[in-house]
């Protein structure tokens, strides 16, 4: 009987692990009814991120403290990743066919997995990162200073050109300084931002003038200037980040394995209930996602945005009309997502004590099949096809004897499970009635 | 109109003198390492092949190889030990994978100054190397692999016969590192009930094999026999299934990236028993990955440990000398005993030879009468290719660190 219950506690801890990430699948899904299969690269995004806010403010130390920075770390990765990803990815084929999106999705997941790797190699090129986010955040200024909707149907690409030249101009002239001589002095510093400032509205305004004759919208030359000053006090800001914080680490080498770190009370010796043990790193998976039903169920609920969510699951079109803006519902859906994987990561680090760059792959492929066991796009469906799911699969270990018992076996068990609840209850095991959807 | 067209064609070529200039800058700065590198005398090359994980989870036992038969390659040049001839290395990595490991041996064996091979790694590697090396009789000498049947056939137990002329290798196998453990866990540890577990991989498989058949034959129990899939890292379910029958020691065959984490769950679970397994985990990786409560785990690996050998003490400083960015690692004697092997075979192969190609087949007979001291003690191969040295050692995790238990030479019974 103990292996019942020990089975059924491993069962129940897989469980919440794929529920956590599943619920991601299906909140996306209730609202674009797109599946969002970069969605397992979100969640080992999100160990990746506490992984890296350990290493840099925390490296060595084990007190339980830690962990809460650890997950805010993993959190600002996950939905960083999954905003970005949703802006780039997603909403330029909002309105294209169904395959489109579903193979970016696929796409989109290959590239994460292979920039981590990369990038977990190499630090260095997150120079590159803070290169990029310093052109975007010049091109932000310099609209705002400009009072121009560069988003707005009529304007052109080329109408981006000054601000983007400013800002990209006024990045590169710091690019090439930093090439040449890494330390500069702080005087110099000022003077190389001025200069970039110079260079790169004059490259802005180059671009500007070349882009004239067929420009809907005019950018005057303040707004270049504060596109330029934006990207070369960004660019600078990421340097001093760059050298102070990211080679301050010794990184370890994302190709192979990585120890994930061990804190105080929540790793560390087994609590025994009769013959049943229970790990620590269980209580936090299962606790994570107890905290996270109920929090939940009062934002879908309780607050504005969650009804919002619940009115564009039922009707995008009429939602518009009712006055909400469903782009911001959709960021919300995927940062949600988001938020729920980051706590997945965090916690299949301290259970499995590694992680990897791959492991969003099989925990992805898993959590998408809790959801659509649960029925896809309702919440609840996902946390309870999480938790069968897990349940399956611990008992399909010990109990299936023979040849085709054992874990090596449990996959397929589990894809089975799948296969035959499709076949017979195809909407799944809370059926997604269209008012429950959120 | 025509002043419109003319501003703009000076825009144009302003933007692009601008973009050129910053392009000319940011490479000016990288251009200036070029300048060395003086002429070579006229001699002629030979290469010598690497194939090993040079990226990838087992990278860290690669780069050891790959840097040891640097080494080798690089004191030969220096001491001009062939006279006439300068010998290369060629490393390709094979990423621990089968497929990648086929095509570094196939761009090898398409070179026609490729003369020998030191490589693989992994056993399952080598079955796909040995059959493309072999026809151009390109001799391939294995630091790494412990596969029987490599050398004696499938059917090694019975009916050994050597598949391949051109393979040997300067490891001992697993024909003898599971029954080495096997007696070691109970003769001298007193362990009579083991639970075995393996990652499906050939290595592992072919350890656990040797080693419950060894165990049973001295009268051990093998209490529970599982296996857990290398992709994965939660071994939970496994772990659970192994608990209740009690074991007093897990046997594992496999490699480190996965014996670390099985080993620091299974004791955050409660089955606080030592984990045992080959070479595969014998390497500092395990224990980072395996965390504090390590201790008391066990390895065996082939040859008695390199740093207290005398033959081996200028190994290491030579090595440490020239500062590689990775240490030897797990094979880092081994591997420059392969390699130094090949060259002791060169050494009458290609001493009258016009080019590579015709020098290849002497170079396969030469190496069946290689015989010197090397850094694992006597390198000399027998009728199948393997080594005539048996000697294996215990290696038990203390205080974070690997520390020698017992070496021993292996006696058939």
């Amino acid at each position: 009987m103990d292996q019942f219950f020990q089975q059924l506690v491993n069962g129940l801890t897989l469980g919440s692990l794929y529920a956590l990430i599943a619920v991601g699948y299906t909140v996306v899904y209730g609202i674009v009814q797109l599946i969002n299969f970069a969605h397992g690269e979100v969640f080992m995004i999100g160990a990746f991120g506490a992984l890296t806010t350990y290493l840099l403010f925390f490296d060595g130390k084990t007190s339980v403290w830690i962990l809460p920075i650890m997950i805010v770390g993993a959190m600002i990765a996950s939905v960083g990743t999954a905003v970005l990803m949703e802006r780039v990815a997603y909403r330029p084929l909002r309105n294209a066919p169904r395959l489109a999106p579903l193979i970016t999705a696929i796409g989109i997941s290959v590239f994460l997995q292979e920039f981590i790797r990369l990038f977990y190699e190499e630090p260095a090129w997150t120079v590159v990162v803070f290169a990029g986010l310093a052109i975007a955040v010049g091109y932000v200024a310099g609209g705002r200073v400009a009072k121009v909707d560069l988003n707005h149907p009529v304007s052109r690409w080329y109408d981006r050109a000054p601000l983007l030249g400013g800002a990209g101009g006024a990045v590169g002239l710091w690019i090439v300084v930093r090439l040449l001589n890494r330390g500069l002095n702080p005087l110099l510093i000022a003077g190389v931002i001025v200069l970039g400032a110079l260079v790169g509205t004059a490259i802005g305004w180059l671009a500007g003038l070349a882009a004239r004759r067929n420009a809907r919208v005019e950018v005057p030359i303040p707004a270049i200037a504060a596109a330029a000053v934006g990207g070369a006090l960004v660019a600078e800001v990421g340097w001093v980040l760059f050298k102070k914080l990211i080679t301050s680490v010794e990184w370890p080498s994302a190709k192979l394995r990585i120890p994930f770190p061990q804190l105080d009370v929540v790793t560390g010796k087994a609590l025994q209930v009769g013959g049943v043990t229970i790990q620590r790193s269980a209580l936090f998976t299962v606790g994570a996602l107890l905290i996270c039903a109920v929090l939940l169920w009062f934002f879908i609920n309780r607050t504005r945005i969650g009804r919002g969510m619940q009115a564009v699951s039922q009707d995008p079109d009429t939602a518009r009309l009712m006055g909400i803006n469903v782009d911001r519902i959709i960021v919300v859906a995927f940062a949600l997502g988001a938020v729920l994987a980051a706590i997945a990561g965090v916690s299949q680090g301290l259970q499995n004590t590694n992680i990897d760059f791959r492991m969003g792959f099989l925990a992805g492929l898993k959590a998408f099949t809790a959801a659509v066991l649960g029925g896809i796009g309702n919440i609840y469906g996902a946390v309870a096809g999480g938790l069968v799911l897990g349940v399956v699969e611990a008992m399909a270990t010990q109990y299936i004897p023979g040849q085709f018992g054992g874990s090596t076996w449990k996959d397929v068990w589990a894809f089975v499970i799948l296969i035959l609840v499709l076949v017979f209850r195809p909407q799944g095991l809370l059926g997604a009635r269209v008012v429950d959807r959120a | 109109m025509g002043g419109t067209v003319h501003q703009r064609s000076v825009v144009r070529v302003g933007a692009s003198l601008i973009v050129a200039s910053l392009a000319l800058t940011a490479c000016g700065s990288r251009s200036d390492n070029d300048s060395g590198g003086g002429s070579e005398e006229a001699t002629k090359t030979a290469k010598i092949g690497v194939i090993a994980p040079l990226s990838g989870d087992l990278s860290a036992l690669g780069l050891g190889i790959q840097h040891s038969v640097e080494l080798a390659v690089k004191q030969a040049n220096d001491s001009k030990a062939i006279p006439g001839w300068k010998l290369e290395v060629v490393p390709k990595d094979d990423e621990g994978k089968t497929e990648p490991g086929k095509n570094a041996a196939t761009a090898l064996a398409s070179d026609k100054d490729v003369i020998g091979v030191v490589g693989t790694l992994n056993t399952s590697v080598a079955q796909q190397v040995q059959p493309v090396l072999a026809p151009k009789n390109i001799v391939q000498v294995s630091p790494a692999n412990t596969g029987p049947g490599l050398t004696q056939g499938a059917k090694w137990q019975t009916e050994p016969k050597r598949p391949y002329p051109t393979y040997f290798r300067t490891c001992t196998t697993d024909a003898v590192q599971g029954p080495f453990a096997a007696r070691y866990l109970y003769e001298t540890a007193k362990i009579t009930k083991v639970a075995t577990i393996h990652d499906k991989k050939a290595y592992g498989q072919g350890l656990v094999g040797t080693f419950t058949e060894e165990f049973k034959k001295l009268g051990g129990q093998i209490v529970s026999a599982q296996t857990i899939n290398p992709d994965e890292s939660n071994y939970q379910a496994v772990i659970s299934a192994v608990k209740p029958s009690n074991p007093q020691a897990v046997y594992y065959g496999g490699e480190y990236p996965n014996a670390g984490p099985l080993s620091q769950q299974m004791k955050a679970a409660g089955l606080n028993v030592p984990l045992m397994g080959g070479d595969g985990i014998f390497d500092p990786k395990y224990i980072t990955l395996a965390g504090k409560t390590a201790d008391n785990d066990l390895a065996t690996s082939v040859g008695a440990p390199i740093d207290t050998l005398d033959t081996a003490k200028k190994f290491v400083a030579d090595y440490t000398a020239e500062k590689y960015k990775e240490p030897y690692a797990a094979y880092g004697g081994y591997s420059y005993d392969a390699a130094n092997a090949i060259i002791a075979a060169l050494k009458e192969s290609l001493k009258s030879a016009t080019d590579v190609e015709s020098a290849r087949k002497a170079t396969v007979d030469a190496m069946a009468k290689v015989s010197f001291d090397g850094v694992t003690g006597k390198v000399a191969f027998d009728q199948y290719g393997d080594t005539t040295s048996k000697v294996l050692t215990v290696y038990k995790v203390a205080g974070g660190k690997w520390a020698t238990v017992e070496t021993k030479d292996f006696e058939t019974k």
